[in-house]
């Protein structure tokens, strides 16, 4: 019986099986078999070169760089977009039914297709009909040529990527909000406890198992970041948003150097994985 | 002796049976003879040139009933990509139309038709296209592709900006000195107006644009052998410090992304003869074209551009259809056609002087500037290790546009990275 029921158990997920193997684990395991390489991507040769492509990563000044400017623009998405969303779902908690039109309207970016947002964006920051400098200008404030200037591009893309994350932090908080147990603020309002000290004293910390995955998520997709960069700097100017994933796609997919470029991918897994575990161990210790 | 009921049934039943099965047998037979091989042509030609494509591909699967060739339209920046997993994969396309700049990487994958072998020979395949265009697609003696089509850069200008800053529409630049001038007059109307747009971002795009000041000046590029660069040099210096200067000195240009001049705020840009037809139809100004200005002393020099059509190794029938579409797609008469229909320029003498294409060239006056240049088009280096080359060389020398770095440490960085990219480490 026992035997009939994992068999039966086993033919149901197979078919995902099958996928994740297909899709998922072999291509994972080929990436790393291609890093040790020095492959192009098109010679019927693959030349081994053990560690080499990694060592050279650790000298590559490219590499560091991205590395920085990752660290940025992941740093400041993932935080912005967790406090604004936390704030904004706070806000929306007390509008009642309403505040369905916001979520609405918050979480619409999240399902926006990224590569038709970021031509959007391109021509909002347009320096000579996008309605951002259009709008500084009737302010009488300077509006910079924001996607090719090398202090305003990586702000730029910032922008974007919370604007993308925003509403995901909103409708997960609201749900998490939505979860608490009224008793505790009853309780509190019989002791005459301020609106802020409530949230500081009470919300706060009811809510960190919330912030604990709106960060981890955050930073997962953060440093992952391709498509919105990719279309309005592609990495420029002068390296200013030149992020790991575009760094990967540029060192395999124009300059023909699929083996590091694979280095470069196993590299960002394990930063990742390391700093995933590191969340988890900090938040066990809280608890 | 009476059949039985069954025995007669039987018999029956035995010969309709035999009837279906001859008659779809013969079907089946029949509907094998006719069907078509179909094929997958993989290119990147979209908007007016994706049209003429489609147009000459319908007239092919016309005129050759056994096979269908499908053209398949990817981004410039996806085909390469997904050439790259489908070599990988095996599940290549039977023909693909690429940039030459890629060949040399192309020609190494051991996946690609000799079409020499399959031509009757290389001199019966090449005919009289111009010897510098089969430069990408000779590889160890083998013929693995051929020019689809062909262009060169040549100046733009917008001759209703020419006009606003008092300059004669009709007298674009001829030298770097009269194209300082000019773009100077120009950015001196304000409002944001660029006197010329110069191409900054890193990448094929800045290398390619800043390869002809290179020859016109003397410096080049790299020397005969492609086993060392040539441009750091007094010349090359020269050549670098004007552009630089334009921006940073006169403030007559702005390093940044590319758009200005479409939208009517740039006075001149740098472009190839593929824009006349979009520019024709759609530019919000007067626009016209003249060969690009050369230094005093200097040379007239512009670069080469176009795409390579090839076959694919796989089943002998999609190789064969393969090849007998690019015998035909780069036929002198197909490609007058085809140049008439996208303004690229002639691959060969006897497309430059067919009747088709003079008579279209009369009729488009802003193709004249491409037509007469292209004598002087430069070939860039057709080795594998150029794509790599040409990223060292504009990521070091982006700095020097934004005038982070000085010239001559621009030039002395980008040789370094230069050596180190041709050495493969």
């Amino acid at each position: 019986m026992r035997n009939r029921q994992a068999r039966t158990a086993y033919l149901l997920i197979a078919p995902a099986l099958i996928l994740f193997i297909g899709f998922t684990a072999y291509p994972f395991i080929w990436s790393a078999q291609i890093s040790l390489t020095s492959w192009d991507g098109l010679n019927a040769v693959k030349k081994f070169v053990g560690f080499q492509n990694y060592i050279n990563l650790f000298s590559d000044a490219e590499f560091r760089k991205s590395l920085s400017v990752t660290t940025i623009y992941t740093v400041s998405v993932t935080l912005i977009s967790t406090v604004l969303g936390f704030l904004i779902a706070l806000m929306l908690q007390r509008r009642g039914k309403s505040s369905v039109i916001y979520r609405t309207i918050f979480f619409s970016p999240v399902v926006t297709a990224t590569v038709a947002a970021a031509v959007v964006w391109q021509l909002l920051f347009d320096p000579y009909v996008g309605v951002i400098d259009l709008g500084l200008k009737a302010l009488h404030l300077p509006g910079p040529n924001w996607l090719s200037d090398t202090h305003w591009a990586l702000p730029a893309v910032i922008i974007v990527g919370i604007w993308k994350r925003l509403g995901f932090a909103v409708i997960v908080y609201a749900a998490g909000l939505s979860s608490l147990p009224t008793s505790c603020y009853e309780a509190a309002d019989l002791d005459g406890v301020s609106g802020w000290q409530k949230v500081r004293y009470m919300t706060i910390p009811l809510m960190r198992p919330v912030t604990t995955l709106v960060l981890i998520t955050g930073f997962i997709d953060a440093i992952q970041v391709f498509d919105h960069i990719f279309i309005l700097t592609s990495g420029g100017p002068m390296g200013s948003t030149n992020v790991m994933s575009l760094l990967l796609f540029n060192q395999g997919f124009k300059l023909f150097r699929l083996g590091y470029a694979s280095a470069i991918g196993w590299t960002l897994f394990m930063i990742i994985l390391a700093l995933t575990m590191l969340q988890w161990q900090i938040r066990r210790r809280h608890e | 002796m009476k059949l039985s009921h069954r025995r007669l049934v039987s018999i029956l039943s035995l010969a309709v049976f035999a009837t279906v099965s001859l008659g779809t047998g013969s079907a089946i037979a029949a509907k094998k003879a006719v069907k078509p091989v179909t094929i997958q042509f993989w290119n990147y030609w979209d908007g007016g040139n994706g049209q003429a494509l489609s147009a000459l591909v319908k007239e092919f699967n016309k005129k050759n009933p056994g096979i269908i060739v499908k053209p398949v339209t990817f981004p410039w920046g996806d085909l390469l990509p997904k050439l790259q997993s489908a070599i990988a994969s095996g599940t290549t396309p039977a023909l693909a139309a690429t940039d030459i700049a890629w060949m040399a990487n192309m020609n190494q994958s051991g996946k690609l038709v000799d079409l020499g072998a399959a031509l009757g020979g290389i001199k019966k395949a090449t005919g009289n296209i111009y010897p510098s265009l089969l430069t990408y697609g000779l590889y160890k003696g083998k013929l693995q592709s051929l020019p689809a089509s062909t262009n060169n850069l040549s100046l733009f200008y917008n001759k209703d900006l020419f006009r606003k800053a008092g300059l004669n529409p009709n007298k674009p630049p001829k030298t770097w000195a009269e194209m300082r001038t000019d773009a100077m007059a120009i950015s001196a109307l304000g409002n944001g107006i660029q006197g010329m747009e110069i191409y900054v971002q890193p990448g094929e795009g800045l290398t390619w644009q800043f390869q002809p000041y290179l020859w016109q000046s003397g410096a080049g590029f790299l020397n005969k052998t492609n086993t060392a660069p040539t441009f750091n040099s007094a010349a090359g210096k020269t050549a670098l410090q004007f552009l630089v200067d334009l921006i940073n000195v006169d403030h007559a240009a702005t390093a940044g992304q590319w758009g200005a001049f479409d939208k009517g705020q740039a006075g001149m840009r740098i472009d190839g003869s593929w824009m006349v037809g979009g520019y024709r139809d759609n530019a919000p100004f007067e626009f016209g074209t003249a060969m690009l200005p050369i230094p005093a002393g200097g040379v007239h020099a512009t670069n080469m551009g176009g795409e390579q059509i090839m076959a694919f190794k796989g089943k002998t029938a999609s190789q064969a259809a393969a090849v007998k579409f690019i015998s035909w797609f780069t036929s002198a008469p197909i490609q007058a056609r085809w140049d008439v229909a996208t303004n690229f320029m002639p691959i060969s003498d006897t497309v430059a002087n067919s009747n088709v294409l003079l008579k279209h060239v009369a009729a488009e006056p802003a193709l004249k500037a491409f037509i007469d240049q292209q004598k002087y088009a430069y070939a860039r280096p057709a080795i594998a290790s150029y794509p790599a080359v040409s990223d060292a060389f504009s990521k070091a020398l982006e700095p020097a546009f934004y005038g982070t770095v000085s010239v001559s440490d621009a030039l002395a960085n980008a040789d370094a990275a230069v050596r180190k990219a041709l050495s493969g480490k």
